[in-house]
C-alpha cells in the first residue's frame, strides 16, 4: 500500500514539476510579448517547483528500494559458514549424498556421446 | 508438487540469487528446473546459459544424472570447443568416479590455456575426491604458488589441512582468509576454533582474542560466544596470572555465558526449547566456580 | 532579433539522418571491433606478479588483523633479503611497446575501427549535409560558442544558439554516449568519446606496468609497515560495550516500570 502511495507521489510530483516548468516559460513569452521586463517568477510558480520536487523526492526514496546498511559488516551477520564456507569450484561429487539419488547405482562402464572424442581415441577404459 | 505451480519469473531470480551468493542449494535448483524453469528455457535469453550451467554443476551433486545430461549437451550443441563446457564434461565422469579420464580433460585444458585456474582447481577435487587427501594437499600449493591471492584455495586448503590434522597450518590459511576479508566473524571464528583446538596457553589466549572479536563483530554469533566462554575457562584454568587480568576474563566469561543463556531463553518454539541447553550451562558455570 | 522558422524538411532529411547515422555508425563499429579483436592472453608470470601483488597490499592493509608472529612470518617470506618473495623473483624490465609486433598490430587495428570511419563518416556528412541550421538549443548562448556550435555557417547575425549541421553531427559524436551503454551494455567500443580520452591521456598509461619498479615499490612499502595488533584491547572493549549495554537496559527497564 506504502508502495502505491510512493509511486502516485512520485509521478505527480514529477507532473507537477513539469507543469511549474511550462508556466515558467509561459510567463516568460507572456513577459516577451507585452514587452515588459522580465524580473523574476511568480511566487505560485517557485513554491509549485520547491514542493513538487520535494514530492518526487520523497516519492523516489521508497520506489528505488530499500537502503543498504553503510557498516560493512552488517550485510555479513546474516550469513552462515554454510554460505561463506561454500566453495562452488571445489565441490566433489563423491560425497554420500548421491547414494539418495533416485538413480544412482555404482558406475559402470558405459559410452555415452557426451564423452569427449579425445578420450575416446585412448581406447575404451574400464573401470576397476 | 508445490514447485508446480511457481511463478517461473520467480524461480529464475531465486536461481540468479543462488547464483551471485554462491550458495550450495543443489537439490532445490534441480527440483525447480526439472519442475518449473525447464519448460520456459525459450524465455530465459542469454541467461539461459548460465542457468544451464548450474544445473549441470547442481545435477551433477545430486547424481542427478537425468536432469545434468540434457543440460550438458545443450551447452556442448551451443558453444562447441569451450573450455567451460569441457571443465563441465570432466566434471560429469568425476561424478561417474572415471577420475583418470577427468584429470586427462583437465591436463588438456591447462595446456590449452595455462592461465585457466579452475582447471587446476579441478584437479584438486579429483584427488580429494578419491580420497588422496596427501596428493590434494601437495597439488593446491602448487596452484597457490601462483595464484596467491585465490581465497576460495586457502579456504579449502585449510580444509584439507583439518581433515589432516594440521591445525597450525590450517591456522595460517586461515590468517590468509581474514587477510582477505577482516570484516567477516566468521573467519574470525574459524581461525579462533583451529588456535582452540591447538591447545596451550598462548593459542588459548590468541583464541579468546578472536572469538571476542567475532563477538564483537556480530553479537549475534553464538558460536563464538560460547567458544569465548570456553577459551575464557580454559586460561582461567591452566594459568597463574595477575589480579586485573584474571578479573578480566572471569568477566568476560560470565559475560559470555549471560549472553548466551539470554538468547536461549528467548527461544522457546516447538521444535526447539532453550530451556534444556539452560540447564546444561548452569551446570558449566557451577564448574566454573568451582 | 528576428525569429527564425526552419523548414520542416530539414527535421526529416537533415536533423533525424544524421542522428541516424551516427547512431548506426557507434553500432556497427562495436560489432566490427568485436570481430577483429583478439582475446588478450594474459601470461602465466603477469598474473603470477599481480596476484602476489594483491597478497603483499592485503598484508599491507590488514596485517593488523593477525597476530604479530603470523605478521612477521609472511612479511619474511615477501621481504627476506636471501629469500624473499620480492628480492628473488627476478624480471624483465617492462617490454618496448613498437618492438612487439603484437602490439603493433592491435593498434593498427585500433586505429581501423577508430580514426579511419571518424574521418571517412564526418567528412562525408561535411559534404552531404553542409550549411544546414538544424536545431537550436532552448537556452541562450555567448558569442564564444558560435565556432563550436555553428561550424560550416558564417553568419554574424545569426543568434549563438542556433546549431548547425556539421557541428549537429560532432553533437551526436560524443553525446551517444549513454545510449550506446543502453543498447550494448556497458564497456562498448562504439563510444568515440572514451576513445579519444583514452588516446590523450593513454599515451603513458597503456605502457604495461614494469614488475620489477613495482616489485621495489612494494617491498619499500611492505619494509615501513609495522604491525600493531588491532586485537590487542579486544576483550575489554567487549566488557565495557557489555557494560554499557547493561546500563541502558537497566536504564530503559527503570524508566518503563
Amino acid at each position: 500500500m506504502a508502495f502505491v502511495w510512493a509511486r502516485l507521489a512520485f509521478f505527480a510530483g514529477i507532473i507537477s514539476l513539469f507543469h511549474a516548468g511550462y508556466s515558467a516559460a509561459q510567463h516568460r513569452a507572456y513577459m516577451r510579448v507585452t514587452e515588459q521586463e522580465f524580473t523574476s517568477l511568480p511566487t505560485d510558480i517557485s513554491i509549485q517547483g520547491f514542493l513538487s520536487l520535494l514530492m518526487a523526492m520523497y516519492g523516489i526514496l521508497y520506489i528505488a528500494g530499500d537502503f543498504k546498511e553503510i557498516r560493512a559488516n552488517v550485510q555479513l551477520q546474516n550469513k552462515s559458514w554454510e554460505t561463506v564456507g561454500n566453495r562452488p569450484t571445489f565441490y566433489t561429487f563423491a560425497h554420500r549424498g548421491r547414494a539418495l539419488s533416485p538413480n544412482y547405482s555404482p558406475p559402470k562402464a558405459t559410452r555415452s556421446p557426451l564423452d569427449p572424442i579425445d578420450s575416446l581415441a585412448a581406447g575404451p577404459h574400464h573401470q576397476e | 508438487m508445490a514447485t508446480l505451480d511457481l511463478d517461473w519469473e520467480d524461480v529464475r531470480e531465486q536461481l540468479r540469487t543462488w547464483r551471485e551468493d554462491n550458495t550450495r542449494h543443489s537439490e532445490e535448483v534441480v527440483d525447480m528446473w526439472d519442475y518449473c524453469l525447464k519448460h520456459y528455457k525459450h524465455k530465459l535469453g542469454d541467461e539461459r546459459w548460465m542457468v544451464e550451467e548450474q544445473v549441470v554443476v547442481a545435477g551433477l551433486d545430486c547424481y542427478r544424472l537425468d536432469v545434468a545430461e540434457p543440460s550438458l549437451v545443450a551447452l556442448n550443441d551451443q558453444f562447441p570447443g569451450s573450455l567451460r563446457v569441457r571443465k563441465l564434461k570432466a566434471m560429469r565422469l568425476e561424478a561417474l568416479e572415471r577420475f583418470d579420464e577427468a584429470m586427462d580433460i583437465y591436463d588438456s585444458i591447462i595446456r590449452q590455456d595455462e592461465t585457466n585456474s579452475t582447471a587446476r582447481k579441478r584437479k584438486v577435487s579429483v584427488l580429494r575426491g578419491q580420497g588422496r587427501i596427501t596428493e590434494a594437499i601437495k597439488e593446491l600449493t602448487e596452484y597457490l604458488k601462483i595464484f596467491m591471492s585465490d581465497s576460495e584455495a586457502w579456504q579449502e586448503l585449510c580444509d584439507l589441512y583439518l581433515k589432516e590434522a594440521d591445525y597450525s597450518k590450517a591456522a595460517f590459511c586461515m590468517e590468509e582468509l581474514i587477510l582477505t576479508n577482516p570484516h567477516n566473524h566468521l573467519f574470525h571464528t574459524r581461525y579462533a576454533e583451529i588456535k582452540y583446538t591447538q591447545g596451550g596457553l598462548d593459542n588459548m589466549e590468541i583464541a579468546r582474542s578472536y572469538f571476542s572479536q567475532a563477538a564483537k563483530l556480530n553479537p549475534n554469533n553464538v558460536r563464538a560466544l560460547y567458544g569465548l566462554f570456553m577459551s575464557c575457562t580454559q586460561v582461567l584454568s591452566s594459568s597463574k596470572m595477575s589480579g586485573p587480568k584474571k578479573k578480566e576474563t572471569q568477566q568476560l566469561a560470565t559475560w559470555a555465558l549471560k549472553e548466551i543463556s539470554d538468547r536461549y531463553s528467548k527461544c522457546r518454539t516447538n521444535t526447539m526449547d532453550g530451556s534444556k541447553i539452560l540447564e546444561t550451562f548452569k551446570s558449566l558455570s557451577i564448574m566454573d566456580k568451582a | 532579433m528576428a525569429e527564425l522558422l526552419l523548414d520542416s524538411d530539414i527535421r526529416i532529411w537533415v536533423f533525424l539522418p544524421i542522428v541516424l547515422i551516427t547512431f548506426l555508425c557507434g553500432i556497427l563499429r562495436h560489432y566490427v571491433s568485436v570481430l577483429i579483436s583478439t582475446q588478450k592472453k594474459v601470461d602465466l608470470t603477469q598474473l603470477q606478479d599481480s596476484q602476489a601483488m594483491i597478497r603483499s597490499r592485503m598484508l599491507r592493509e590488514n596485517g593488523k588483523y593477525i597476530p604479530e608472529q603470523s605478521f612477521l612470518m609472511r612479511r619474511h617470506f615477501f621481504n627476506n633479503d636471501e629469500s624473499g618473495y620480492l628480492k628473488t623473483v627476478k624480471r624483465a624490465s617492462a617490454p618496448q611497446p613498437m618492438t612487439d609486433p603484437n602490439m603493433m598490430v592491435e593498434m593498427l587495428k585500433g586505429q581501423l575501427t577508430n580514426m579511419l570511419p571518424m574521418i571517412a563518416i564526418g567528412g562525408w556528412i561535411n559534404w552531404t549535409f553542409s550549411g544546414f541550421v538544424t536545431t537550436k538549443v532552448p537556452f541562450p548562448l555567448t558569442l564564444r560558442f558560435k565556432p563550436m556550435l555553428q561550424r560550416g555557417i558564417e553568419l554574424v547575425s545569426l543568434d549563438a544558439s542556433w546549431v548547425s549541421s556539421a557541428s549537429w553531427y560532432f553533437l551526436n559524436v560524443f553525446g551517444l554516449r549513454s545510449i550506446y551503454t543502453l543498447v550494448l551494455g556497458e564497456n562498448n567500443a562504439a563510444d568515440q568519446a572514451r576513445i579519444m580520452e583514452d588516446q590523450m591521456s593513454g599515451a603513458a598509461m597503456a605502457m604495461p606496468q614494469d614488475p620489477k619498479a613495482a616489485f621495489k615499490a612494494e617491498w619499500e612499502a611492505l619494509e615501513i609497515a609495522d604491525h600493531k595488533w588491532a586485537l590487542k584491547d579486544v576483550e575489554c572493549d567487549l566488557l565495557q560495550k557489555a557494560e554499557v549495554d547493561y546500563l541502558v537496559n537497566s536504564q530503559s527497564f527503570v524508566n518503563s516500570s
